[in-house]
């Protein structure tokens, strides 16, 4: 048969995890994970794939609708990306049918080196990622009067889209919200769990008032290592006006690369993507 | 003028796939070359942008599979 490139659908996935979990290492529920998440409930593919008879090539895809600026926008986060060296004069055609709808933002949070080039190719914009690191909370602080924190918000204590990221991330266990208050001040919080056993982390994903994150970031980190257990909070720098103080700046991270018709890095956040699964 | 930029086009080839000049014809292609494969074919793509001065728009990259192709859109492009 010969080859050819094709939207790859739930009736292929099984087929897909083994291919993944061969062509990447890992198990199939490991990549399983990536294609039933739970904020899109009528996906429309779950990737593209070189088809011969087999697999040969799979680039997953990771759709969700998001409302920026009052505007919904489709999203595509990609992931798990493999191609048979026998196939691989097929793989810009790959990423070519991936990338063929102009209206989508398409996001790739961890490119290799291969992929940066294989991404710009494609015209993706990139940026560097620069994370801001925080170990433990500083005893100096501990005087000043700490904000009302809640770890398990409520639904009265969300507004509507924070309601909807609550929802839409609902039964992913390494993801976790809480809800920031000052006097009249707010802050949501999300994070994910990243990395196994002493090497855990909490990744700060989003936060919808960034001065207020910054100045209760010590609290934050102490909920979020109560409610994760874990020692260390990272947050992207571009989320926060400025590194948060006694935080140090780690750099050695794969850029955050996408491509869109109308969106800015600032609108791009990891939510809805691979990391949160 | 022309045999000028088709010369220049097969060395940024000859180079970037690692081929001798002398081994790259007119029919040569992804089919006949080996080492013109999707990352490559990448490559290709920015030395020939960075010779020419042009930038390519994706689509129109992935069908410069031949000289004559890749000429005919340098020239496209106004390429110098």
């Amino acid at each position: 048969m010969t080859a050819v490139i094709r939207r790859a659908t739930e009736r292929d996935l099984p087929e897909v995890l083994r291919y993944l979990a061969g062509a990447l290492g890992g198990t199939t529920g490991h990549f399983r994970r990536y294609f039933d998440y739970p904020w899109l409930t009528d996906k429309p593919e779950i990737g593209f794939m070189i088809d011969d008879g087999g697999v040969r090539g799979f680039i997953g895809v990771i759709y969700a609708n998001r409302m920026i600026r009052g505007v919904v926008r489709r999203f595509c986060n990609l992931t798990s990306i493999a191609v048979e060296p026998s196939h691989r004069k097929l793989s810009l055609q790959l990423f070519k049918a991936t990338f063929a709808d102009k209206a989508t933002t398409y996001t790739g949070f961890s490119p290799s080196k291969e992929m940066i080039e294989v991404l710009r190719f494609f015209k993706f914009e990139h940026h560097p990622m620069e994370k801001a690191v925080l170990v433990a909370a500083p005893t100096s602080l501990r005087a000043l009067v700490p904000p009302k924190i809640r770890l398990r918000p409520e639904p009265r204590d969300l507004v509507d889209e924070e309601r909807s990221i609550v929802r839409d991330h609902t039964g992913l266990s390494r993801f976790a919200t809480l809800v920031v208050e000052r006097g009249s001040e707010r802050c949501f919080v999300a994070s994910v769990r990243r990395g196994r056993t002493v090497r855990a982390y909490s990744e700060i994903v989003h936060v919808s008032n960034n001065e207020l994150a910054l100045e209760t970031m010590p609290w934050i980190q102490g909920a979020l290592a109560l409610r994760q257990r874990t020692a260390i909070a990272m947050i992207e720098t571009r989320l926060l006006p400025r590194v948060p103080r006694l935080a140090y700046v780690a750099k050695k991270f794969r850029p955050l690369m996408f491509r869109s018709p109308d969106l800015k890095h600032e609108d791009i956040d990891a939510l809805y993507t691979e990391l949160c699964l | 003028m022309s045999g000028d930029m088709k010369s220049r086009i097969v060395k940024v080839l000859s180079d970037t796939l690692g081929v001798p000049v002398a081994s790259i014809s007119d029919s040569s292609s992804p089919e006949t070359i080996a080492s013109w494969d999707s990352m490559n074919h990448i490559h290709l793509v920015v030395a020939l942008e960075a010779e020419f001065g042009v930038s390519f728009d994706p689509e129109k990259a992935l069908e410069m599979l031949s000289v004559a192709t890749i000429e005919s859109t340098v020239r496209e492009l106004g390429g110098k």
